[in-house]
């Protein structure tokens, strides 16, 4: 078989593998308490979200990547935070702002925004591939990829902590 | 010395009646307060999920002004006034955890006291629990806090702003300074209800006949800022 062949072949296995398994992520099912489109509307890929535990308003995003599951943790007003004072809260616990970038080794929190004005979401890194969230008061999900939510939800991961 | 007696036990009954009359009625008063909060936290649960299943974006916050900006109900619990602030701390003090209702609950009862306790390092708060703590201390403080002020060598707009800051918990200890002679402390009063309009001093007394009028009425707010 010619080499050109082989990478198509290959090529198209590598296709095949990664929109399988996005296929068979687990997505929406009995667990999940408010309707798919709600789910659905908050990432780029339907279905991209696996469900870890049950919507709840006892503890939001900010909590789960700082390791609490009993308190709604918002130091900030009544606007979601900047970059800049996102990075200024890490730093009070002793994390480093790096710039995005998926599978960085040692990230421990990666943080959304519409825009550096805004930050609307943190997440944590499962592994290099995966990464885990509460979405407010909705369930703790897992996701394929760092960068799962849409632009007009969470927005794109800006920052990663380490 | 028959009828005398008479008077006396008429009288007695009275006062019983009276005494009962009352009291049973600040009871009820004090239940309806408590009820309508009751009721209030319940429709703002209700309220929650009926945004979230309208409204994803708001399903997907963290942020929870965002929650208070979308939900009416919390409205009705900041216009209960002054007397929800013992439920509301009472209703964050024994939920579990302290999740997203004991935050909308701190953040009503910020908007009652007109305090914003985030403004101050010192008084600073990121959970519902934490702002119990924070109001506590504030409340314990504000009677010495009002008296520092009045003390001070800070302008009369000074003091003033300073009062400002203290909110509505400082109303009953300003009526005591200006019963003291402090009456350049009183344009604090109007100032913090947001009744500059309303509540005028341009004569002579004034100050004395609103006090005379009102001073009652912040009785029971007094006695709780002094439990603490």
């Amino acid at each position: 078989m010619g080499i050109k062949k082989k990478i198509i072949i290959g090529a198209l296995a590598v296709s095949a593998l990664f929109t399988g398994s996005l296929a068979a992520f687990a997505g929406y099912d009995s667990r999940f308490y408010y309707p798919k489109s709600t789910y659905d509307a908050i990432v780029k890929t339907a279905d991209n979200y696996s469900y870890l535990a049950a919507a709840t308003g006892s503890y939001n995003c900010l909590a789960y990547v700082k390791g609490y599951t009993d308190i709604w943790l918002w130091p900030w007003g009544t606007s979601n935070p900047t970059l800049s004072q996102m990075d200024l809260y890490m730093n009070q616990d002793g994390y480093l702002a790096y710039s995005y970038s998926q599978g960085s080794s040692g990230t421990k929190i990666i943080a959304y925004g519409t825009s550096t004005n805004n930050i609307t979401h943190v997440a944590k890194p499962a592994d290099n591939n995966y990464s885990n969230a509460k979405w407010g008061q909705l369930e703790r999900l897992q996701s394929l990829g760092w960068d799962p939510y849409s632009s007009s939800s969470y927005g794109s991961a800006l920052r990663i902590y380490k | 010395m028959f009828k005398s007696k008479k008077v006396l036990i008429l009288l007695s009954i009275m006062f019983i009646i009276g005494f009962a009359t009352t009291s049973v009625y600040n009871l009820v008063a004090q239940a309806s307060v408590e009820e309508k909060m009751t009721n209030s936290i319940i429709k703002i649960q209700k309220q929650i999920e009926l945004e979230i299943q309208n409204h994803s974006t708001l399903a997907a916050s963290s942020n929870p002004y965002d929650y208070v900006n979308n939900i009416k109900e919390v409205e009705n619990i900041v216009d209960l006034g002054y007397r929800a602030l013992p439920y509301i701390e009472q209703n964050i003090d024994e939920s579990e955890g302290s999740g997203l209702m004991d935050y909308i609950l701190a953040i009503a009862a910020e908007k009652i006291a007109k305090v914003d306790l985030k403004k101050n390092s010192k008084t600073f708060w990121d959970t519902g629990n934490a702002f119990s703590q924070q109001w506590k201390k504030q409340l314990q403080q504000t009677p010495q806090e009002v008296n520092h002020i009045a003390n001070s060598n800070l302008s009369v707009d000074e003091k003033i702003k300073s009062l400002e800051t203290l909110g509505i918990p400082a109303i009953p200890f300003i009526i005591e300074k200006v019963k003291e002679g402090n009456n350049e402390l009183f344009p604090a009063i109007p100032l913090i209800l947001g009744e500059e309009n309303t509540i005028q001093s341009s004569q002579p007394g004034d100050e004395a006949v609103w006090i005379k009028d009102n001073e009652t009425k912040f009785e029971d707010l007094k006695a709780y800022v002094l439990s603490k």
